[in-house]
């Protein structure tokens, strides 16, 4: 089968751009010596240092979202290009920085974490507030590992478990989640209207024009009732389209009222207000930009009440759009047909992704090759779960972060990189399960 | 290289023998795949994430890159590929392939590979192949790699051993080596195989076949042909039961292999069928639903036993695997790996 080929000999347009990574790498290039431990064999920047440096710190890709876009014009080249190398100094301190962390975790024999991982970033952060390291310091570095080392800030979760255990407020919280959740009614909404029009985000988006239609149609998408009004009729016997038991969301059909302090299930609208909230202090990095506890609490709270335990509307929309997805994925099935170029480009990548799995021995075509991977391999049958369980999770983050989902091209990521972040997890575990020391 | 939209995503190269014979690569946004016997081909390449393979233009040059990011889904596009950059990424889907599917057999004399020392090698190409893994991929565990050095029991004198070892202490912190006795090894030099064939006299009729390899986890059974002996007997002190014995070689005969117990078995002749798991030691027996009469009268010449899951691959391309490291293993080539090096010496 071929491609409807417009005339293959004819002679390639030149291209428009550059390639980032190409960009960076011959940037990097030119900062010459005193980067090595940042950069690989070849002398480009190390994919960490690009990552956890160069993007967030230098680059600032928050601020210059031009810079992040995978082909780059020469004037925005030229401006990433003259951005890394003012900043040759500070990287060349960040590189002796690491070294020197690096130098002494060996000394005092830690092992925790993946260094790279862990100290890129405060390398960077010295580099810039006290410039290079002074040779022959132990002190300061050995502190400054014991505090990247040192026990998480244990404070805010002891303020929750105070909280727990404190009748009055438990009471409050409660009354709470009783009003919130009887204020969330039906309403009327074109639900199959929307779910028509969702499929138009679901397009191939591979010219500007097509890029520039699917942000319309969901910018439109995010601002309509049905996702609200699906999420109030999956709390209402036989009214939802889907299961939430088949999805994974809760273990009854249909969604219950959550609790302050129990779970109901493990399953992500099952946990309780408590529960999500410690979700909330285990992923944050920077708590300081978080509520006080108590306000946390209520704000979960009304939250957890919320159609699909999310405020914000375009992340209803998002999880809506997930599950539209999600129950359509089948990477161990062949014949599972896909009614979109989102949904299809998915499914052939999970499809290509499991034959990994068969060229390396750990299943046989698409069954378990061995009574020990049952398990797990009946799991990545019914893939809706998992992923629909990792799509909750990341979106209650960006509910809590009021991190908003209203472009699609980020959608469209978000929705494909769960995919992968659960195949890979799948896969991995269905590898352990031949592991026969792990017997 | 000509690349096309297929079912959604730019592939390319030639198409792939199916597994045993496909050494394939998970990097970031790809999947590369080789013939594993045919070392100049080009790769297969499927482009799962565009936007994740920023390393494009390693293997295409950078207008190639460009182009292919603003590519129109319906038209092909023809780049050039580096075969430089490429010979690395081949060499690693070849170590990960033969991590799989090493034949090794007591009985053909094909020298198991050291795990160990393979997954060091295939640690320290990783880590070298860095900008191939800027997400996390199926292939990109360095630290998964090292921590198989736990089992490191053989070799460490070995000075390339030891040249690796200091390389893998460079990429992260490195496992006792050494002090973790393996309950199981899968690199069970030539232990004489004694022939575990049943009593012919007793059976009503027996024979042999084999294992397909697709159809079973890596190092449980020898990865010779006719490695499965069956019969047919009556069992217990009246001769109440009619059953099928079964027994698969193992990799290690004397000691068993934990993955053996569970492994699915059928015999199938004509139209009498049985089923049943094998155990730890490889053996079977298979209670059949036919009289004794009948069993006499019945034709087993066409028996087969297949064990394992799906349909298997043939005896052909069984042959062509070993022909490939029989090949590899008389004249280890350039860039032979420190564990096949180590096979070939003691194949002496």
């Amino acid at each position: 089968m071929t491609a409807p080929a417009r005339s293959p000999s004819a002679a390639p347009s030149p291209a428009s751009g550059l390639p980032r990574r190409a960009v960076i790498d011959g940037a990097w290039r030119e900062i010459g010596a005193g980067v090595e431990v940042l950069s690989g064999r070849d002398g480009g920047p190390l994919s960490r240092t690009v990552k956890r440096i160069l993007d967030p710190l230098v680059f600032r890709l928050r601020v210059h979202p031009e810079f992040s876009a995978p082909l780059l014009s020469a004037d925005v080249a030229q401006a990433l290009h003259t951005e890394l190398l003012a900043h040759a100094d500070t990287l060349r301190a960040c590189a002796a920085w690491f070294a020197v962390l690096k130098a002494r975790r060996r000394a005092l024999r830690i092992t925790d974490g993946n260094a790279q991982e862990l100290y890129f970033t405060v390398c960077f952060e010295l580099a810039v507030t006290r410039g290079e390291p002074r040779g022959g310091d132990t002190d300061g570095p050995d502190a400054i590992l014991r505090e990247v080392h040192g026990g998480r800030d244990t404070h805010a979760v002891e303020a929750l478990d105070a909280l727990l255990v404190d009748p009055a407020g438990l009471r409050e919280l409660a009354a709470q989640v009783e009003r919130a959740w009887a204020d969330v009614r039906p309403a009327p909404a074109d639900v199959d209207g929307f779910l028509d029009r969702l499929r138009a985000v679901h397009g191939d988006a591979s010219t500007r024009r097509e890029r520039h239609e699917r942000q319309q149609a969901w910018s439109a998408l995010v601002t309509e009732d049905a996702p609200h009004a699906l999420g109030v009729r999956i709390r209402t016997a036989g009214t939802a389209p889907w299961s939430v038991v088949d999805l994974g969301l809760c273990a009854t059909a249909p969604q219950q009222r959550p609790d302050v302090v129990d779970d109901r299930s493990n399953r992500p609208l099952d946990r309780s207000v408590a529960e999500r909230v410690r979700a909330t202090l285990r992923r944050s990095r920077d708590r300081e930009r978080l509520p006080a506890v108590p306000e946390l609490c209520a704000e979960e709270a009304d939250r957890a009440c919320a159609p699909w335990g999310l405020l914000a509307e375009d992340l209803q929309a998002t999880m809506v759009n997930g599950v539209v997805v999600g129950v359509q994925l089948a990477p161990l099935d062949t014949h599972a047909e896909a009614d979109t170029a989102l949904v299809s480009g998915i499914q052939a990548r999970l499809r290509k992704e499991a034959y990994v799995l068969h060229a390396r021995r750990l299943l046989a075509d698409d069954q378990a090759l061995h009574p020990r991977q049952h398990h797990v391999v009946t799991e990545l049958a019914g893939f809706v779960r998992p992923y629909l369980s990792r799509l909750w999770a990341r979106l209650h983050g960006r509910d809590v972060w009021q991190e908003p989902c209203t472009d699609a091209a980020d959608m469209c990521a978000l929705l494909t990189g769960i995919a992968r972040s659960v195949s890979l997890d799948h896969r991995q575990q269905i590898k352990a399960m031949l592991d026969p020391e792990a017997a | 290289m000509r690349l096309t939209v297929r079912q959604g995503l730019w592939t390319g190269g030639p198409d792939v023998d199916p597994p045993p014979l496909a050494a394939v690569l998970e990097v970031s946004g790809a999947v590369l795949e080789w013939t594993v016997d045919e070392p100049d081909s080009l790769p297969r390449i499927t482009l799962t994430d565009l936007d994740a393979a920023d390393w494009l233009w390693r293997l295409v040059g950078a207008e190639g890159h460009a182009r292919l990011l603003e590519a129109d889904s319906t038209t092909p596009l023809e780049v050039d590929l580096d075969h430089e950059a490429l010979a690395p990424l081949r060499r690693l889907a070849l170590g990960h392939w033969m991590s799989r599917w090493w034949p090794a057999s007591a009985r053909d004399g094909i020298v198991a590979l050291d795990g160990a020392v393979l997954g060091a090698e295939l640690a320290v190409l990783t880590a070298a192949l860095e900008e191939y893994f800027a997400e996390d991929t199926f292939d990109s565990d360095v630290d998964g790699l090292l921590a198989g050095l736990a089992g490191l029991t053989s070799y460490t004198a070995d000075p390339r051993v030891a040249d690796l070892l200091d390389a893998c202490a460079e990429l992260g912190d490195l496992p006792d080596i050494g002090t973790t006795p393996t309950r199981w090894r899968a690199d069970f030099a030539l232990v004489a195989g004694g022939d575990p064939r049943l009593d012919p006299s007793a059976a009503l009729a027996s024979g042999t076949d084999s294992v397909s390899w697709t159809a079973v986890p890596p190092g449980v059974f020898d990865a010779a042909e006719d490695t499965v002996t069956w019969s047919v007997a009556m069992t217990g002190p009246a001769g109440e039961g009619l059953v099928a014995r079964v027994r698969a070689a193992l990799t290690d005969p004397a000691a068993g292999h934990p993955l053996s117990a569970g492994i699915r078995v059928a015999l199938r002749s004509g139209d009498v069928a049985a089923a049943g798991e094998l155990g730890a030691d490889g053996d079977a027996t298979l209670p059949l639903a036919l009289t004794e009469s009948a069993a006499w009268n019945h034709d087993w010449a066409a028996t087969s036993i297949r064990v394992g899951v799906g349909e298997g691959e043939t005896r052909e391309t069984r042959d062509r695997v070993r022909r490939f490291v029989r090949t590899r293993l008389a004249a280890p080539p350039a860039d032979a790996f420190v564990a096949e090096m180590l096979a070939a010496d003691d194949d002496f």
